[in-house]
């Protein structure tokens, strides 16, 4: 199964992900960044107070960038809305 | 004496140990051995030397979490051998060591006779108690950050600052994903306090770790000192965590 690889970015500053997770594709491995970014959010406001990153990239075994995913993205639709 | 590195076997009373020596084997416990399953029968006793056993709370869907360490500190299978009982959770071996292991029967003989002994095993039944305790609340009410700053100050405590780790193991240990371990790992180690690469965490810093956690390793800490009383350095050489906070 091929290795995907989970970036961290908080504007410029970046947490790399040296040991990356294997999935099957770039859809499960899309799932699991929804999933990871609800968790980080999740802990950010309930918890910590500190900034979760922005987005989760999501690389490839060679580094090559294929998705990002938006933290906001996972926020519920009645509160995305308050925003727009 | 090979047994006297495990703070249990150091306060046996002698003529205890005399009873148990003949029975006493080594062992060499590798990463992931499987050496007690949620509900079956405890056929034996294990006093580590080193490394750390974990506990584990198994759910339906499979995961698994870190509920209790247990290193050359404790004993695992002792209060399962007084009468027969079975495993309530699955124990796995999380940093390999030498154990010394004996028959479960054996440990029941020898402590249907000596109250010394069961004192002593259900004193760190407390203290392993008191930890799960110490992880009900912690898990409920501290980030991921500082939860898994205590957990690697705890693990510094048992085996000091070189951790075979990989952050899928440390997420699971703590229910967690493992993105959020690797973004807790990428700040300690960009502020320099500890390293990780490639499923190795060392620890370079644990004072700043230990500033990052909760309070709960340090909790477990004094609860151990409450149970067993200040730790004499001639018994119990091993356990340097617990000792330069005595």
């Amino acid at each position: 199964m091929p290795r995907y690889h989970f970036q961290q970015r908080t504007g410029q500053s970046v947490v790399d992900d040296d040991e990356g997770s294997e999935f099957p594709d770039v859809e499960a491995a899309r799932h699991y960044a929804l999933r990871a970014a609800r968790e980080l959010l999740a802990d950010s406001i309930r918890w910590s107070g500190r900034p979760p990153p922005d987005c989760i990239v999501i690389l490839d075994g060679e580094g090559r960038d294929i998705l990002t995913v938006l933290l906001v993205e996972v926020l519920p639709e009645n509160i995305k809305a308050r925003i727009r | 004496m090979p047994h006297s590195k495990n703070g249990i076997l150091s306060r046996i009373s002698p003529a205890d140990l005399r009873a148990l020596q003949p029975h006493l084997r080594l062992v060499e416990l590798e990463h992931g051995r499987v050496i007690a399953d949620t509900g079956q029968r405890v056929h034996q006793v294990y006093f580590p030397h080193g490394g750390i056993l974990s506990c584990l709370v198994e759910l339906k869907s499979g995961l698994a979490i870190e509920t209790g360490m247990i290193g050359n500190d404790g004993v695992f299978g002792a209060i399962q051998a007084f009468d027969d009982r079975l495993s309530l959770n699955k124990v796995v071996v999380q940093v390999p060591s030498r154990s010394s292991v004996v028959d479960a029967a054996v440990v029941k003989h020898v402590a249907d006779s000596s109250p010394d002994l069961r004192r002593l095993i259900i004193k760190y039944e407390q203290f392993l108690l008191g930890q799960v305790q110490q992880i009900t609340a912690c898990n409920a009410l501290h980030s991921v950050e500082e939860r898994m700053c205590t957990w690697l100050v705890r693990m510094y405590d048992l085996v000091g600052s070189d951790l075979p780790l990989t952050q899928e193991f440390m997420a699971q240990m703590m229910g967690v994903q493992r993105t959020s371990v690797s973004g807790v790992a990428g700040k300690l180690q960009e502020e320099g306090l500890i390293d990780y690469h490639r499923g190795k965490v060392r620890i370079v810093n644990v004072g700043g770790v230990q500033r990052r956690a909760c309070e709960c390793h340090e909790a477990v800490r004094e609860h151990y000192l409450e149970v067993f009383g200040k730790v004499a350095v001639e018994t119990f050489p091993e356990a340097s965590g617990l000792i330069q906070t005595a």
